[in-house]
């Protein structure tokens, strides 16, 4: 009796130890599979938003982005103790610094994020064939954009159109940069066709047709191609649904997003909740929607200090005066400098800076105004503009001059000069050879878009760096140009990348 | 019916006890030669009492006083006088049968049968004799001499000696092929390793505690009884699955029949950080910044702080950040013990106490740990029961930091033109000024006075087992395990400003929780028999475990002052974040040992798995190994040799498993917390992010050994040595994929991408000798390692790690050193230029190198298809730098010495390792002679035009040359010799204790960490550090927080301790 009841526990506790068949069957609790994703509209929806997430990133416009597109120009200097981003503005940078690298693989990030949407949305079954259409036309957009930025930072890059398959696929090798360039021109065409003109509450901020067509424009002119990007921005100025705003300083605060003027600008917010700054990782639920460029780059004491205008752009600021006789407002609006009443962070500039007078720091993007004490908080909610109508106004000029139409050139000129309320001088500039055009062009491009990351792409287009001429003139802006080196016009491909993947190349220059 | 039953089971007892008995003697020279030395006496008619007198001797013959002697399965028991001698009454009932168990600590316990003798003579074995021990293997013991695996012992005498708050710190150079590497803070966390890196992704060995799977942080060492650690598949593949590491198995201290023993042990001790690097002075800091700034193209403004004309500057202040920073660790260790028992039931329960504060001003590290310890074994018939149940409450508080960066880092390139306090700052410690110092210093102090950081954590390991004899010598066994950990980890930053890039405008805190538990039902069926010559254990059996996390946390911010750091009270920025994770595996084992005329000896293996953490077609796993010993010294031709006690020679061969990834990696998985932002709102985004490897599998590792074993001269001395040829395939790692994917390194998928060869030879040897009142012995055990990385995932590529310095290619070492090698400086300007005439792209190095940089060394360059050349051409890139040395000791060592005289006993530990580089990044930074920290006092030596005779190169901001790129300038030799303990004590005699009421009174001194023989210019060549592709970078600090952020580590300290240690 004893023994058998004995026996039965042992069975049961065998019994009860070797188990189902389902025993070792686990799975994720926290997450879905992919193979159970991109089934349904909502999916759809979904993994578009999660593109634009990726602008949200250090190597993005969190940081790094605006750092490697200002830092390089002779409008801005870093005087950061930081040698990733000193290096940065002077060329200097080493192979395995995490500028190069972060950027690259925040933008590549968002290529794949994009591959898998357009791959995947034409197998959805959709109610609503419009919304299949601006999905698919926004991953084009997103996937166009993020290789515009990969293509001018790097040049020598991966083409990589599709999801990855195997891991046979993520050894890519570098594209000739033509096909690259192809390869944006198609996306931009494709988003230009899917996308709408505007969106309504609650998709303010969404790629556009206005601003897939922009970035088309622009994308022509950055290879000289100056009919196609002529044709281009003249789609955007027809359509009438862009103006330049009244006031300058309106593009850059966190008030007036998403304004007349906006083609297309990355939407930060300090109200959409999480508390950790996206630097690099996959994303996680506390993540921030803030960009940091503003601590980064507004002055001491109320940021970090790591950018500065060069005293030669102050300077080219004060050439001309407005037709009230006043300073030009985009200086105001731009940089920090001691005028009377000037405050910042609400406190006088002449105070603060009371043994250094002749200080200069960056105001455009920052806070200063907004009644918080400083930056020091890292999180900043002013939407990042990639794309301003006036820059499609000063691009559709430089086309005009290019192509022969000087004249037609200075009128979009004056309409951008008129708003910063300088004097019209449309005729006199019409009657500039197509040299002196273009200076001019130079010239209102830098006052305009200062610390907006136009200017090393600009000067790399206008082919100054390959002109001893030009070139010495911008080693006199800044010196940082004293150690450029041909070829570091792009950066370095990042040095872990190369050795990770033996299909790449180094750039020439490192 | 009930006498006779108590009879015959009786009569059976005693047959069987001698049936082991004769055996044990038989095998085993060493056991307690029991009575048979006794004077026969005539035997005595049974009497209403018997008298049994006696005298309890070591196995030298000398008296053990206080030895305890007792009447087996009763109370009747007395102690040993000073010379040893007992006398004991044994009622008439139990005379004629009665067993007398004689215990007395250090000692093995031995049972005697009185067989009617009235005056025995009993002499116990030391139980530091190492060949005779009983080995706990996987499910089971065995006598070490019938080994045919490969099981290191930890002398856990030697061991509880040391200081130190974790168990694997102290196995540190006690066994041959296990290293152990960490820093020296309170709660550091060591990396250990059997037998080189066998595995890529979790190196940490199996550690079994009491037949529970655990971690063995937080086990006070004054609980173990003993630690067996398991190097070769023979040993390990019963625990098949998880033992490609090998498997440490941790046996907590039981009850012993006899009367109840209580012991009291208190430790106090005193620790230091010894070394400093040499830093520059205010004057020469300010020289040599300023120097800096004048060398850079433009030159750049002197700081105002650093210029003589300026109001600012700063004329009267030095710091010593070092000095400042470093204090007097305290620590104290006290554990109360309980134990006793008779033959049916017994008990040992043990209480400990543990607090040692760090070596660093301010709040952290601290490490404090409560503990207590119910250990028991009932036995009624055929049943035995059992548990044992350990529970520990850590408080921990680490040394805090704003980044996860190296916080010694920062205390030693703090500048000297700073004070550390500064009453008119908001937080009462100086911060540095971007405009006035320009430096990033950050007032390391103040970080660690201000901040908390701090994980409270509480573990329990538990197990219950029952055994049921059910026929013959068929046993059958049940063991439940449980190890559950919850732990709280908490994080408060006030407002502060520790220096302009250290400002915290806004208090805020982290609370995450969690909780982790690993559960296990296993099931065993033993067999033992001894059939004429044949002696067999046969084992089978069946294990089932599930384990589990669960983690929570909340952010808040906004806190005001007075601060009551509570989550509720936080007023902005509150967000909660939570995770799940659980993974299972079941496994079938069974085992057969065999020995034919105790000569020839086998051990054959099998383990099946099968895991959750892999997809149903790669779940399941099978484990065999198989093992062969022979005996040679039971041979005719050896047996009775007048010199040679022992001589075995054994091998083995299996294949172990791991399967140490995190669970769901075999499924592709979307994130959807990829949010984007429309209309200020925020929309829900989700995607893939991270790619899967589906057929991902379990990682192998086939393990040859081969050893022998050598004993001579009644095993006084010893000498073992092996060598083992280990090869992992399928090794699981997440191999770096290009970023061109978007994944971030860190995120890369899960493959069975590598195969690694470690192979080396292990000596081990001890001498034990006793002349007149002096006993010693001497040990010394030696390892080597040759490590050789036969592939690597996605074709072979190379694995970079630490900004590129470390390289792992095929053909050579895990962790290999590789960067640019150094070709002098460069003296002139015509030198520079002649160089870059002749480059092909007109520049050697870089546009702005300048005399006083350093020249590297051309040594390669490409074809016009790309190819690499192996030739110089005319430029320094990338494709010039070369291997330039092993991360990977060669050579491990470890001595140990242990005296005793009359009541002194003396002992004394070392260890070392030799052969491998370390990357000294905190020198790197101090020599970087690029930024306006601090500098190395030796930078005074740098190049100048009027110093040209030089190997340090000029200061120059931003450092255009890159002169502190990966290259020789940073590597030192890592070889060191340290010696760990140092202990003398003395045992009051007998008679003096009994005079106090004590059984045993023990005072002694302690020297920790007393000498270290090395070169390495860092503050110690034992750091703590990943122990794979980043072995050799010595970071100052390495994460040690087990669960959640990082905390800086600190270098091990030199200690001094007094101790008391009494029984009752």
């Amino acid at each position: 009796m004893k023994k058998i009841s004995i026996l039965t526990f042992f069975l049961v506790v065998l019994g009860g130890t070797s188990c189902k068949k389902d025993f070792l069957e686990l799975s994720n609790p926290n997450v879905q599979t992919s193979g159970s994703f991109w089934k349904t509209e909502a999916d759809a929806q979904a993994g578009v938003n999660a593109i634009y997430q990726s602008l949200y990133y250090d190597g993005t416009f969190l940081r790094f982005a605006q750092c490697a597109l200002d830092f390089r120009g002779d409008d801005v200097m870093s005087p950061s103790p930081w040698d990733v981003l000193s290096n940065t503005g002077s060329f200097k940078l080493f192979n395995n610094t995490i500028m190069q690298e972060w950027l690259w693989v925040a933008f590549y990030g968002g290529v794949t994020r994009a591959n898998l949407a357009i791959a995947n949305i034409p197998n959805i079954e959709f109610k609503d064939a419009a919304l299949r259409d601006r999905l698919l036309g926004e991953a084009y957009f997103l996937r166009g954009l993020h290789y515009y930025y990969l293509a001018t930072f790097f040049n020598n890059i991966p083409l990589v159109v599709e999801p990855y398959q195997s891991s046979d696929d993520y050894f890519p090798s570098q594209a000739a940069p033509e096909e690259t360039w192809a390869q944006i021109y198609a996306d931009f065409k494709e988003a230009q066709r899917l996308l709408p003109a505007t969106y309504t509450d609650p998709n303010i901020g969404r790629a556009t047709k206005g601003a897939a067509t922009g970035f088309l424009g622009k994308s022509y002119l950055t290879n000289h191609q100056y009919a196609e990007a002529a044709a281009e921005f003249k789609k955007v100025i027809d359509s009438g649904n862009y103006s330049l705003m009244e006031n300058y300083a309106d593009n850059f605060s966190e008030q007036s997003e998403n304004n007349a003027e906006s083609l297309f600008e990355i939407q930060f917010s300090r109200e959409v909740g999480g508390t950790t700054l996206g630097w690099v990782d996959a994303p996680y639920s506390d993540w921030a929607k803030t960009t940091a460029r503003a601590i980064t780059y507004a002055p001491a004491p109320f940021g970090w200090n790591d950018a500065a205008p060069t005293s030669w752009v102050y300077q080219q600021f004060l050439q001309e005066k407005t037709v009230g006789g006043e300073d030009d407002p985009r200086l105001k609006a731009t940089i920090y400098y001691n005028y009377p009443g000037a405050t910042l962070y609400g406190q006088e500039f002449a105070t603060v800076y009371a043994t250094d007078l002749g200080k200069i720091g960056v105001k455009k993007y920052g806070n200063g105004d907004s009644g918080r004490p400083d930056e020091k908080d890292w999180r900043s909610g002013v939407n990042e503009r990639l794309m301003r109508y006036s820059d499609v106004l000063l691009m559709y000029a430089e086309c005009l001059n290019e192509l022969g139409n000087t004249a037609e050139a200075a009128k979009y000129i004056q309409m951008v000069r008129t708003r910063a309320k300088l004097p019209n001088r449309e005729a006199e500039f019409a009657s500039l050879s197509k040299e002196g055009m273009r200076d001019r062009i130079a010239h209102e491009r830098l006052l305009e878009f200062v610390f907006e990351g136009h200017r090393f792409d600009d000067i790399h287009r206008w082919g100054w760096l390959n002109d001893p001429v030009k070139l010495a003139e911008l080693k006199s802006h800044d010196p940082e140009f004293n150690s450029y080196v041909p070829g570091r016009e792009y950066f370095s491909i990042p040095q872990l990348e190369i050795e990770t993947n033996p299909n790449l190349r180094q750039n020439p220059g490192y | 019916m009930k006498k006779s039953t108590k009879k015959a089971r009786s009569n059976a007892f005693q047959r069987s006890m001698l049936v082991a008995l004769s055996v044990a003697v038989w095998c085993n020279p060493l056991v307690p030669q029991v009575a048979l030395a006794s004077t026969p006496t005539a035997l005595v008619r049974p009497q209403a009492d018997l008298m049994v007198r006696g005298r309890i001797t070591d196995s030298r013959g000398d008296g053990l006083p206080g030895a305890t002697v007792v009447v087996k399965g009763t109370s009747i028991g007395t102690t040993t006088d000073a010379d040893g001698n007992f006398s004991l009454r044994i009622p008439d009932a139990t005379a004629a049968s009665a067993i007398l168990v004689v215990s007395y600590t250090g000692y093995e316990t031995t049972e005697v049968a009185v067989n009617g003798k009235t005056d025995l003579s009993i002499s116990l074995a030391d139980k530091t004799e190492q060949l005779g021990d009983i080995v706990v293997i996987g499910y089971g013991t065995q006598s070490k001499k019938d080994l045919t695996g490969s099981i290191g012992q930890v002398n856990v005498g030697e061991v509880s000696k040391l200081p130190v708050s974790d168990l694997t710190k102290a196995i540190q150079g006690q066994v041959a092929g296990v290293s152990v590497h960490s820093g020296g803070e309170p709660g550091a966390v060591p990396q250990i390793k059997i037998r080189g890196i066998g595995s890529f992704n979790n190196n940490n060995p199996l550690f079994i505690i009491d037949g529970v799977q655990s971690p063995v942080n937080d086990v006070p060492t004054s609980d173990v009884e003993s630690i067996q650690i398991l190097k070769d598949a023979s040993a390990a593949a019963i625990y098949g699955s998880r033992a490609a590491n090998g498997v440490v198995i941790i046996t907590t201290k039981r009850g012993k029949e006899g009367k109840m023993r209580v012991d009291y042990d208190l430790q106090r001790g005193w620790q230091n950080i010894v070394n400093r690097y040499d830093v520059a002075n205010r004057e020469q800091y300010q020289l040599l910044v300023n120097e800096a700034s004048a060398n850079a193209e433009p030159a750049l403004p002197v700081k105002p702080a650093n210029d003589p004309t300026s109001p600012l500057f700063v004329g009267n202040i030095d710091t010593d950040w070092q000095n400042e920073a470093f204090k007097t660790g305290q620590l104290l260790s006290q554990n109360l013990s309980v134990s006793g028992g008779t033959e049916s039931a017994k008990y040992n329960i043990t209480m400990n106490h543990y607090d040692q504060t760090g070596t660093v001003v301010g709040k952290g590290p601290n490490y404090t740990r409560y503990g207590f310890r119910v250990n028991s074994d009932f036995k009624q018939g055929r049943f035995k029961f059992g548990e044992s149940i350990g529970y520990t409450k850590v408080d921990q508080r680490f040394m805090t930091f704003v980044h996860t960066g190296t916080n010694l880092g920062y205390i030693v390139n703090a500048i000297p033109t700073l004070p550390v306090y500064d009453e008119n700052t908001i937080d009462g410690f100086s911060s540095a000024s971007q405009t006035i110092h320009g430096s990033y210093t950050a007032n390391a102090i103040g970080f660690n006075s201000l901040k908390d950081s701090k994980t409270d954590r509480y573990r329990f390991i538990g197990n219950a087992y029952g055994e049921y004899n059910i026929w013959d010598a068929l046993k059958y066994r049940i063991s439940l395990g449980y190890e559950r950990t919850d732990w709280r980890d908490f994080n408060f930053d006030p407002i502060h400003d520790l220096g302009w890039f250290y400002v915290n405008n806004i208090a805020k805190m982290n609370d995450w929780r969690g909780s982790g538990y690993t559960g296990t039902v296993e099931n065993t069926l033993s067999w033992d028999k001894i059939v004429g010559k044949h002696n067999i254990a046969l084992l089978a059996g069946q294990s089932v475990l599930q384990s589990a996390i669960s983690r929570i946390s909340g952010h808040a911010e906004g806190f005001t002052e007075p601060y009551f750091p509570v989550l509720s009270n936080g007023t902005s920025g509150i967000s909660v974040t939570g995770y799940e994770e659980q993974n299972r595996l079941l496994s079938y084992f069974g085992r057969a040992i065999y020995s034919y005329n105790n000569r020839y000896l086998l051990t054959a293996t099998i383990r099946r798995d099968g895991s959750s953490r892999f997809s149903p077609q790669n779940r399941w796993g099978t484990f065999p190994s198989l093992a062969l010993g022979w005996k040679l010294h039971n041979e005719d031709f050896l047996s009775g040799h007048p010199h040679i006690s022992q001589l075995k020679l054994r091998a083995s061969y299996g294949v172990l498993g791991n399967q140490e990834i995190p669970p769901y990696q075999y499924e592709a998985l979307v994130n959807p917390y990829a949010h984007a932002v429309f209309s200020n709102q925020l929309a829900v985004g989700t995607t893939q992010v991270e790619f899967a490897t589906p057929d991902v599998k379990w990682e192998e590792k086939l393990s040859r050994n081969i050893g022998i074993d050598l004993g001579l001269w009644d095993d006084r001395f010893t000498f073992t040595a092996e060598y083992y040829n280990n090869e992992s395939r399928d090794m699981l790692l997440r191999v770096r994929i290009p970023e061109s994917t978007g994944v971030y390194p860190w995120k890369s998928p899960y493959v069975n991408g590598a195969s690694v060869r470690n192979s080396g030879f292990e000596f081990t040897g001890a001498y034990n000798q006793r002349s007149g009142d002096l006993t010693y012995s001497i040990g010394a055990n030696l390892s080597t390692l040759k490590n050789e990385v036969l592939s690597l995932g996605y074709g072979d590529n190379p694995i970079a790690g630490y900004g590129a310095i470390t390289r792992t290619e095929v053909g050579g070492e895990v962790g290999a050193l590789y960067g640019w090698v150094i070709d002098g400086i460069f003296q002139s300007q015509e030198e520079i230029d002649a160089l870059n005439n002749a480059s092909p792209i007109g520049r050697y190095q870089e546009v702005l190198t300048r005399p006083g940089d350093i020249r590297f060394k051309d040594i390669n360059g490409r074809d016009a298809e790309g190819n690499l050349t192996g030739a110089p051409d005319g430029k320094i890139d990338d494709d010039d730098r070369d291997f330039l040395g092993s991360a990977v000791p060669d050579l491990y060592f470890g001595f140990n010495v242990n005296l005793a005289y009359k009541g002194f006993d003396f002992t004394a530990l070392a260890n070392g390792a030799s052969g491998n580089l370390v990357f000294n990044t905190i020198r790197a930074g101090l020599e970087s002679g690029a930024g306006w920290d601090n500098y190395a006092a030796n930078m005074m030596n740098r190049w100048t035009p009027s110093n040209t005779n030089t190997d340090v190169p000029r200061v120059v901001m931003f450092d255009p040359n890159k002169n502190g790129r990966a290259s020789s300038r940073w590597l030192e030799k890592g070889d060191y010799l340290r010696l760990t303990l140092v202990q003398l004590g003395y045992t009051l005699p007998t008679s003096t204790a009994e005079r106090l009421h004590l059984s045993r009174l023990r005072v002694y001194v302690s020297a920790q960490n007393a000498l270290t023989f090395t070169k390495y210019s860092g503050f110690d060549p034992d750091f703590g550090n990943d122990g794979l592709f980043d072995r050799a970078i010595d970071q100052g600090n390495y994460p040690n927080r087990p669960f959640t952020a990082f905390a800086g580590g600190l270098p091990n300290p030199r200690g001094f301790l007094v101790g008391v240690q009494v029984g009752f």
